[in-house]
Formats: structure tokens, C-alpha cells, sequence
């Protein structure tokens, strides 16, 4: 967080006690009301400049929470503002200072060109006629796509889509940009590129809030990240500082087969231990034991296995997606 | 300092007009590409024309060959801006667009009309086709008694069925059941406004219905331009109907913005 | 179901299951678009309205009269159900993908394919009826009450060789993927071809000629005699015309089916899309 920023006071996107819950009904006879609270009280501040992850599993209130701070969704309760504008009450005038990244298979016109769709845009942004040219190619030239814009979209990869998904935000050069999972369903050299420009727009000044789940991401291209689960920020801070929260914990890693959901009860209940978390993978399973003096506790884990079939056990420092896991698996 | 901030941003006089054009001519691009639409504003309005001509021609010819040319061709019109414009928030959701369109910082009403205006203009094919079969196949004389207020008529009436368009997508998106009713919107309307019967021949009380719809007025001022007569009064009428239409449409989108915004229904969820 | 039980008396019964019941789960299960909200707007109100403005461009006109429209239009509404039902019928099998395992079962191909159409008959049936009954009330359409039984003779007839060329177009629709174009373009030609809404006279030689090979053709031409009070032998010659034609259709889809069938599991075309 730069200091100027701090001193000055001023937030590109502070967020006050978010609130959003949707009524669902159900059924078709008896209709009954179902309230799902998706966003319970999320807070957060973005200063100027600022490159800010949000992370979560899917379901968490990242989408939602999004949403509202582009204007598409009212917030139902809390103060939500972008560049010191109510994203309720001054819509227009937030829209015309941000730019977003949704991303997707949809939301381009199939049928006109790359070019068309961004001509288009670029007349509903309001950028001055004489400008558009050279604008748009300057946008195709940043993304890569130049050279391919005539052809129509609907013959696109979903990289050369996303790319284009990212040309239309840049368009009207906005201060603030937010990223709903920008790399997700694209190849690893496309994701690499994104993630190259997402960081060069962050030097040249740009604010960014990016969401995603792929833990290295948010640790490589993020000034600060929160975490959220189940609509509510569960952690905030840089990353080093998420890590650092779980520095006096080691991970205790056990490839075995056959382990019961009893054994990880009585893992969990033994004194030191953190959080137990089991992946399957193919036939074997991975159990992740998160606890202070690991080394201590290993003999008692072994005697907790017995009769399963253990092919390794071993004990390494924690990263930011154990971090992340311990945080999201608490309550 | 970037291109892009150097770039003004045109105040909203000036930017409205050149939104509300670049959309009509893209989305009459993607139309003009669509198989169902040429069908819709092509096969169609031809049988029905041929019909129409074909008893023209073994009944007692009290109305010229061109008057049911001219209707077939506004019945084109009016079928494409029943299908395409009904269901024009649902398409643009359902393609994803929602989401992009209403984030743009200009009124969605005018993004909308936009594309509901391309979607209408798409009905000139009916029209150009109709009067060329009139010509070719019953080798009717087609020759235009004002062709500068023909012209004229027919963008007027393509004009006030895009803001027509533009009441009905909005309100069909809003009550949802009105939906299945578009399935039965062609055969009353054409019915109603005349398009192939005189006015007078139809019960009195349903000339009030009549007078509402934009057809009656636009198919009135196309056959007085074509055939001789007076257009501009139904013109004149054509054009009060049309800003009817406009007010109505406007308000109609605001309701759907909102509900969209409190509902979250921009998009699949 | 072994091949020995097909034959003799049991198999004659799994014949008439396979084709009541059969058929009427799967039209069940594929007119998925008649909820009440969609059945009257497309099937009794816009048949209606359909009636109503070719009554009044024959009053435009100076063409025919009341009755010839009514009964035109009326039983032409029959063909709706006929072609568009039957050929849902068969495309939506295939974009379901139920259409393999249909066809992987033993069941006589025969049943399966008219029990599809008994529905669709009695759909068409039902809206004709309809029209007729609303014409009455509103049009003042009175036919000729001695011709009635007749009259009804020649709607069901009219509505079975609608079912059979509609079925023919759901046969091509085992192959072709847009059959709703081709189904779209059949009812509007039908509409024009068939003296529907124009008297044949008034149609060019040859599309007067082609005209005798489609249904409602001669079913259309006996009912509006019936009406008229004009019945007896023309009328009669006219419904067997119509019954001819109808057979024919439904022939020529059945075998249709059965070729497109043996190639489509030659070329696995059916659960391509």
C-alpha cells in the first residue's frame, strides 16, 4: 500500500458491511420462500494503484460480491463505493471509471467480428469517434489479438475469447478493473500472458481486484489478498502475512489407503493439531495434518493408522494454499 | 498520458444519437445473417402475399394488386418484430450480452432500442420482396404515386414498430406469463390493423384496438403514398403512436433494470 | 420379448400395447410444450384468429364465402398437429438421444411408428372440431346437418393423411438436423397449394396437379361440399381420394424410416447431432 495513498485517505473501492441475500422459491405447487444469504458482512478497502485478490472456493460470495461493486447487483445493506462514488446511487458515473474482465464462453456477439464487437463497445463507452481507430488498436496490440481481429468471434478459441474479453475492458482505459477468474479455462501459456498484463497494468497505476482460487496466482501477482468463505472475509493481509500466520505450523503429509473418517476425528482431537484435510487421489489419499511440534506427533498419527496401509509420511513447511485451506475448512 | 484518457468522453446530447445508430446497424448486421429471420421475413410474407394476390386476382378486384403487396410486406414487418423483439432481453441474456450492455455507462433503454430498431429494419426485406413478386409473378404494375413519401412512411412505420418492439420485450420480460402469448400475436394484429382488409369491413369495436397499433397508421400512409391519396395525416399519426410507444418503452426498461439488479436476473445463475 | 412371441395372438396383442400405450408415454414425454399456458394460445387461439382473418380476406377480396374459409381453414388446422407433432416427435427422439435405444429394442418397428401417430390424430381431430364450433358461434357458420356424420368422416380421414405426411417429414428428420425449416416450409405451402385459401381453379396447371398428391387437398374439397349440403358420390370419391393419399404418405415414411434406419446405424448418424 503506498503511503501516498494512505496519507490522502482516499480508496478507490472501500467496502462497508456488504450485505446481499437473494429469495429463491422453490417448487411448483407450494411455493415455498428460501432466503440464501451469499455476501454476510464483508468489509474491505482497495487503496489507489492497489492489486487485491480475492480468494475462495466457489459458493464463498466472491462472484456476488463482485458483481455489486461493478453496479450489476444492489447490495442489500452497506456502504459500497468506487472511486468515492455510491455504486447504488451514482451508477452511470461508477461505470464510466471501471472497467471488467468476466470472462467466459459468452457475453460477445458471436456473429460480428472481434473488430465490430469492439467498435461497438467503444461507441457505448463513449470514446470520441476520431479516437477509436487508434484506441482499438493499441487495445488488440496489448492483448495479442492483432492481426486476427476481423475474424469473427464465434470461431475463437476460449483464449483468443478471454483475450478479447480483456481488450473490451481496457477500452476505455478505466482507473479500476476488476478480474472475476481471469485464467480460469484458458491453456497455461494463455494463462501465463494474462497474468503478465494483469501485472503490467497494476505497475502502469491501475486499482485491480482479482478473484480467483489458484493460490499461486493470488501469491505472485497480489499487493494484499483477503480470503473469503461462506460470504464472510475469514483473513486479510499481504501474503507474506498469510503465511506467516501459519509459520509455527507444520504440514505433516500421509499417502495412505483406506483411512476412515473415524481416524480423522481422532487425528483432529489430538493436542497440537490444527486441522485435518483429506484429498483422494485415484486410489490413494492424502491426508494433511496442519499442527505445531509436527515432529512430536508423527509416532501418535502412525499408532492412529494401524491396520491402514501407509506408503509415505513426511513433514514440509506450510505454503499459502494450506494457509488458505485452514482458513476456509475453520467453522 | 494514454490515448484512451485523452480520448473525451462526448457528453450525452451528442452521444445518445451515434449510440442508438452504431447499435441499429450491427444488430441489423447480425439479423440480416440469421437463417430464422430470413424465414420469418421472407417465406412467410411471400405465401401469405401470393394468397392474398392470387384471390386478388379470382374475387371482384375492387382493390388493386398493390394494396395486398403492401400488406403482405407490413405483415413481414410486424412478424419479425414479434419474434425478434419479444424475446430480445431474454436472447441477449441468454447470449450473455446482458451483463456487458447494461454495464456501459448509457441509458440500457437506448442500448435496447437499438437493437430492437435493427430488428424491425430487417422487415424492409418483406417489403422489398412482397412488391418485387407483386411485379415478377402477378405482373402488377408497381409504380409509386410519391415515391419520396413512400419512402418516407416506410421508415416511419419501421421506426414505430422498433419502439413497438421495444414495449414488448421489456413487458415480456416482466410478466412472465405474456410469453406464450406471442405465439398468437400475428393473425389478430394482422387481422385487426388491417393489413389485408379495409377498416371498414371489420366489426366497429375493435377500430379503437386498431388505432393504437402502429400497422393501421403505417400501411394507411404506405398505400396513400403508393397508391395516391393523402400519407402525412397517418403519417402524422404513425409518428404519435410512435412516441406513445417510446414513453411507455422507457419506463418499461427502467422497471426491468431494477428488478434485474435487486433479482440478479442479468444472468444464468 | 423373444421373436417366437411376436407371432400368433400374443404377438398381435404386444402389437396393439406397443402402439396405445407406448404411444402415448412418449407423446407425454415429448410434448413437453403443452402446459394449459401454451396449449390454448397455440393450439385453440391462433387456429382461431387463422380462421377469422382469411374469413375476412375472402370479404377483401370478393373470393369464395364464409363457409369455404371456415371449412378450409378448419380442417387445414388439423395439418399443424399432424406435421409439426410428428416431426417433433421423431427430431426431439434423436436430440434426446433416446432414439438408439428405441430402436435397439425388439418391439415391431410398425407399432412404434403409428403409435406416435395416434395422438397426433386425435390432437388435429380435436382443434378441427374446435374451429368449427367457434365459427358457428361466431361467424355464423351453419353446415348442413344431414352431412354431419359424413362431414366427420372426412376430417378424421383428412387428419390421419396429415399425420402420415407429416410422418414422412419426421423420417427425414432422422438425418436432415433442420427439419423444422423443412416442416415450417411444408405448412406454409400447404397453406397456399392445397386450395386452402385460394380455389384450385385459380392455381397454375401444374401446381393443381402436384396439389392432387398432397393431403387435405381432397379432404378440404369433400367437406366443403358436405357443408353445403352437396355430399354424395363426389364427396364420397373425394374422401377415399384423401384416404389413398394418406396411405400412400404413411407408406412412403414407414419405408423412409426403415432405410435411414439401417444406414444410420451403418453410419452411427443417430446420435450425431
Amino acid at each position: 500500500m503506498s503511503t501516498a495513498a494512505v496519507t490522502r485517505g482516499e480508496f478507490a473501492i472501500e467496502v462497508e458491511d456488504l450485505r446481499r441475500t437473494y429469495r429463491t422459491t422453490t417448487g411448483t405447487l407450494r411455493r415455498r420462500r428460501l432466503e440464501v444469504e451469499a455476501v454476510r458482512g464483508v468489509s474491505l478497502h482497495v487503496a489507489r494503484g492497489e492489486l487485491f485478490g480475492l480468494l475462495g472456493p466457489n459458493g464463498a460470495g466472491k462472484t456476488t460480491t463482485i458483481r455489486v461493486l461493478c453496479t450489476l447487483l444492489l447490495p442489500t445493506s452497506g456502504r459500497v463505493m468506487v472511486q468515492g462514488l455510491d455504486v447504488v446511487q451514482s451508477a452511470r458515473e461508477v461505470r464510466r471509471q471501471i472497467g471488467y474482465v468476466f470472462g467466459g464462453d459468452r457475453g460477445l456477439y458471436d456473429r460480428l467480428s472481434a473488430l465490430d464487437n469492439l467498435r461497438y463497445f467503444a461507441e457505448l463507452y463513449g470514446l470520441e469517434p476520431r479516437r477509436h481507430r487508434a484506441r482499438i488498436g493499441e487495445v488488440l496490440e496489448q492483448v495479442g489479438l492483432a492481426g486476427r481481429e476481423r475474424e469473427r468471434v464465434e470461431g475463437f478459441s476460449r483464449g483468443m475469447r478471454q483475450r478479447l474479453h480483456l481488450a473490451r475492458g481496457l477500452l476505455h482505459d478505466p482507473p479500476v478493473l476488476f478480474f472475476d477468474e481471469p485464467t480460469i479455462g484458458v491453456d497455461p501459456v494463455g494463462a501465463r500472458e494474462v497474468r503478465q498484463l494483469v501485472a503490467d497494468l497494476s505497475r502502469a497505476g491501475k486499482t485491480i481486484l482479482l478473484t480467483t482460487h489458484y493460490m499461486f496466482e493470488a501469491d505472485s501477482l497480489c499487493n494484499r489478498i483477503a480470503v473469503i468463505s461462506k460470504g464472510q472475509i475469514v483473513a486479510e493481509g499481504t501474503p507474506q502475512a498469510l503465511k506467516a500466520a501459519v509459520s509455527d505450523v507444520t504440514v505433516v503429509e500421509i499417502e495412505a489407503y483406506g483411512v476412515a473418517d473415524p481416524v480423522l476425528d481422532s487425528m483432529r482431537a489430538l493436542d497440537g493439531v490444527d486441522s485435518v484435510t483429506m484429498e483422494t487421489r485415484d486410489q490413494a489419499q492424502l491426508v494433511l495434518v496442519q499442527a505445531r511440534e509436527a515432529s512430536l506427533l508423527t509416532g501418535r498419527l502412525l499408532q492412529l493408522l494401524e491396520g491402514v496401509r501407509v506408503e509415505r509420511i513426511g513433514t514440509r513447511e506450510p505454503t499459502l494454499e494450506d494457509a488458505y485451506v485452514a482458513l476456509v475448512t475453520a467453522g | 498520458m494514454s490515448a484512451g484518457r485523452a480520448a473525451a468522453q462526448l457528453g450525452p446530447p451528442l452521444r445518445w444519437p451515434r449510440v442508438l445508430v452504431v447499435g441499429w446497424f450491427y444488430q441489423l448486421k447480425m439479423q440480416a445473417q440469421s437463417g430464422f429471420m430470413i424465414m420469418t421475413a421472407l417465406v412467410q410474407p411471400l405465401i401469405f402475399a401470393t394468397i392474398a394476390m392470387a384471390d386478388q386476382q379470382a374475387g371482384n378486384r375492387s382493390l388493386p394488386i398493390l394494396f395486398y403487396a403492401l400488406g403482405a410486406g407490413i405483415m413481414g414487418i410486424w412478424s419479425t418484430v414479434v419474434f425478434g423483439c419479444g424475446g430480445v432481453i431474454s436472447w441477449q441474456r441468454h447470449q450473455g450480452m446482458l451483463e456487458p450492455l447494461v454495464m456501459a455507462p448509457v441509458p440500457f433503454v437506448l442500448v435496447l432500442m437499438g437493437i430492437t430498431l435493427g430488428t424491425a429494419t430487417v422487415g424492409l426485406y418483406s417489403m422489398g420482396a412482397t412488391l418485387l413478386w407483386a411485379a415478377v409473378v402477378f405482373r402488377a404494375h408497381v409504380q409509386l404515386a410519391d415515391p419520396l413519401a413512400f419512402i418516407l412512411a416506410a421508415v416511419v412505420t419501421v421506426v414505430s414498430l422498433g419502439l413497438l418492439g421495444l414495449v414488448m420485450g421489456s413487458s415480456f420480460v416482466l410478466y412472465r406469463n405474456s410469453n406464450s402469448i406471442s405465439n398468437m400475436l400475428e393473425y389478430p394484429v394482422w387481422l385487426v390493423t388491417g393489413l389485408l382488409v379495409p377498416l371498414s369491413l371489420l366489426p366497429g369495436w375493435t377500430h379503437p384496438l386498431a388505432y393504437v397499433l402502429a400497422p393501421t397508421w403505417g400501411v394507411q400512409a404506405l398505400r396513400a403514398a403508393a397508391l395516391g391519396g393523402q400519407p402525412l395525416p397517418d403519417l402524422g399519426w404513425c409518428l404519435l403512436a410512435s412516441l406513445a410507444y417510446l414513453a411507455l418503452g422507457v419506463w418499461l426498461v427502467g422497471r426491468v433494470e431494477v428488478r434485474a439488479r435487486s433479482a440478479a436476473t442479468l444472468t444464468f445463475q | 420379448m423373444s421373436a417366437v412371441a411376436l407371432t400368433g395372438r400374443a404377438g398381435w396383442d404386444h402389437f396393439w400395447r406397443v402402439f396405445l400405450i407406448g404411444g402415448l408415454i412418449s407423446y407425454r414425454a415429448l410434448f413437453y410444450w403443452i402446459s394449459p399456458w401454451q396449449y390454448i394460445p397455440t393450439m385453440l387461439a391462433a387456429p382461431l384468429f387463422q380462421i377469422l382473418f382469411f374469413v375476412y380476406l375472402g370479404r377483401s377480396t370478393g373470393v369464395g364465402s364464409t363457409s369455404f374459409f371456415v371449412v378450409g381453414n378448419s380442417i387445414q388446422i388439423c395439418s399443424m398437429a399432424g406435421i409439426y407433432g410428428m416431426t417433433m416427435a421423431i427430431s426431439n427422439e434423436r436430440q434426446f438421444q433416446t432414439l438408439s435405444p428405441i430402436l435397439a429394442t425388439p418391439s415391431n418397428r410398425l407399432a412404434i411408428f403409428l403409435g406416435r401417430g395416434l395422438p397426433v390424430l386425435i390432437t388435429g381431430f380435436q382443434t378441427t372440431c374446435f374451429g368449427f364450433l367457434v365459427s358457428a358461434l361466431i361467424l355464423g357458420f351453419r353446415p348442413d346437418p344431414g352431412s354431419l356424420p359424413l362431414l366427420a368422416v372426412a376430417v378424421v380421414v383428412t387428419a390421419a393423411s396429415c399425420t402420415g405426411f407429416g410422418m414422412a417429414l419426421g423420417s427425414v428428420g432422422l438425418r436432415v438436423r433442420d427439419v423444422f425449416l423443412i416442416s415450417n416450409i411444408a405448412y406454409f405451402a400447404v397453406l397456399l397449394v392445397c386450395g386452402v385459401e385460394v380455389p384450385l381453379s385459380q392455381l397454375p396447371g401444374g401446381v393443381r396437379a402436384m396439389a392432387q398428391f398432397l393431403p387435405l387437398t381432397h379432404g378440404i374439397a369433400a367437406g366443403r361440399l358436405l357443408a353445403a349440403g352437396r355430399g354424395g358420390g363426389t364427396a364420397v370419391a373425394d374422401i377415399l381420394l384423401e384416404l389413398a393419399v394418406g396411405v400412400a404418405w404413411a407408406a412412403f415414411a414407414y419405408l423412409l424410416f426403415r432405410y435411414f434406419e439401417r444406414s444410420g446405424r451403418r453410419t452411427g448418424a443417430f446420435d450425431r447431432l
